[in-house]
């Protein structure tokens, strides 16, 4: 007599939560949601060149603008997102060596010491060509 | 009634029992736990496709000792308590990679998972999650073994050299190159940490992935153009958004998703070489 086979796979439905129920799935959802600061503060650039060339009144009332309190804040908020960003991208880096040493990839902490070593310089850099500072 | 039964004389022997079936032989007694004053108290998920339309959990408390892990305890409950309790398992030391299922949420070996380590009560234990489930706490493996074959994994040679010629040799520093990569058991933990193979099962995934790079790494083998080509498209290693579980969860260490990293590395490296470089350089 034929068996009959009883299979039915169950497909089982994935919580629109699904990133609460771990720390490192919410740490990745914040990283991705980073981008979205960032381009925040790419829109504000623009805005900023907008007021330059519609002349020195809308500079100034752009000024008086980004000076206040609550565009500390919001710039405080894009620099924490895009500190989160770089310090979590400089660790993701890391899974790509760029060198071996003894044929093994080089110490995780010694990648991430380059990159940060190289971020620091090029900061220092920019801040020295645009504020002549340190 | 013409053919009813003639009543049978009262001196008749009486006719013997019916034959029964014998009983089975006695299992063999698991032994109890000795010294296994604790108990714990374990959430299964079962699915029974034969019985009912869901899954559902069912309760078992059991007596346990500290150096019992979870496997221990499933098997506990199919010796004693509900044999019908489905599951994989095999060598039981962390090599085959068929026990994993999902405790308390996360990924896990139920072989290399101690009792005494877990906190809540009860312990829920369910089977891997992004997978299709079977029985009680086996998946659907399929789709799995399909991803695997999809990146050729075998050392392609495009100039085979005759057997008499002896076997392609490799140092030891070639062999590193590859050999953490060559360490995957299969297991599918990674899959089922994957939030991405949990949005799209197309997903080419971690353990896949990183086995391609074990090929790609690996100095004998030739194929790097037919394997980078299978592995680097929309659902291949570019639809990793390196979220990163898939390396935290792994039980040896192979890191899959520096193994993604690195394959997009390389696929965007012959990428450029194409695009910049002549023809007879690349």
């Amino acid at each position: 007599m034929a068996t009959q086979t009883v299979r039915k796979p169950y497909v089982r439905h994935r919580s629109a939560w699904w990133w609460t129920k771990n720390p490192r799935y919410l740490l990745f959802q914040v990283r991705e949601l980073t981008s979205v600061f960032v381009v925040a503060y790419a829109f504000l650039l623009l805005w900023q060149l907008w007021a330059l060339r519609s002349g020195p009144e809308s500079y100034d009332a752009f000024l008086q603008m980004w000076y206040s309190r609550p565009m500390v804040i919001v710039n405080g908020i894009i620099l924490a997102f895009a500190l989160l960003h770089s310090v979590t991208w400089f660790a993701a880096t890391t899974k790509v060596p760029l060198f071996r040493i003894h044929g093994r990839p080089p110490p995780v902490a010694l990648t991430i010491g380059i990159y940060v070593a190289i971020w620091i310089v090029l900061s220092l850099v920019v801040a020295k060509l645009l504020y002549g500072v340190p | 009634m013409a053919g009813a039964p003639a009543p049978k004389p009262a001196s008749a022997t009486p006719p013997p029992p019916p034959r029964s079936v014998p009983p089975p032989p006695p299992k063999p007694a698991v032994p109890a736990p000795k010294g296994s004053s604790k108990t714990i108290k374990l959430r299964i998920g079962r699915y029974r496709p034969e019985r009912s339309a869901e899954p559902f959990y069912q309760e078992f408390t059991i007596p346990y000792r500290d150096d019992m892990v979870v496997l221990d305890a499933l098997n506990y409950i199919k010796d004693r308590i509900d044999p019908t309790l489905a599951y994989r398992w095999s060598c039981r030391m962390g090599i085959c990679g068929s026990c994993g299922a999902d405790v308390e949420g996360s990924p896990k070996l139920t072989c290399a998972l101690y009792l005494k380590d877990l906190r809540k009560s009860p312990v829920t234990i369910e089977p891997l999650a992004n997978f299709a489930v079977l029985k009680d706490l086996i998946v659907d493996i399929e789709p799995f073994m399909e991803k695997l074959e999809s990146v050729n994994p075998y050392i392609v040679r495009g100039d085979e050299k005759p057997i008499e010629r002896g076997e392609y040799r490799q140092t030891p520093e070639e062999l590193e190159l590859y050999r953490q990569q060559s360490l995957c058991i299969n297991c599918m933990l990674c899959y089922a940490a994957c939030p991405v193979y949990g949005h799209d099962e197309k997903f080419l995934g971690p353990a896949a992935s990183a086995l391609a790079l074990r090929y790609e790494m690996d100095s004998r083998d030739q194929g790097s153009e037919e394997r980078l080509a299978a592995v680097a498209t929309s659902h291949g290693i570019w639809q990793c958004t390196f979220v990163g579980e898939c390396s935290v969860v792994c039980p040896k260490h192979v890191d899959p998703a520096g193994a993604i990293q690195q394959l997009k590395a390389r696929a965007a490296t012959r990428l450029m070489r194409s695009m910049l470089l002549p023809l007879s350089t690349r």
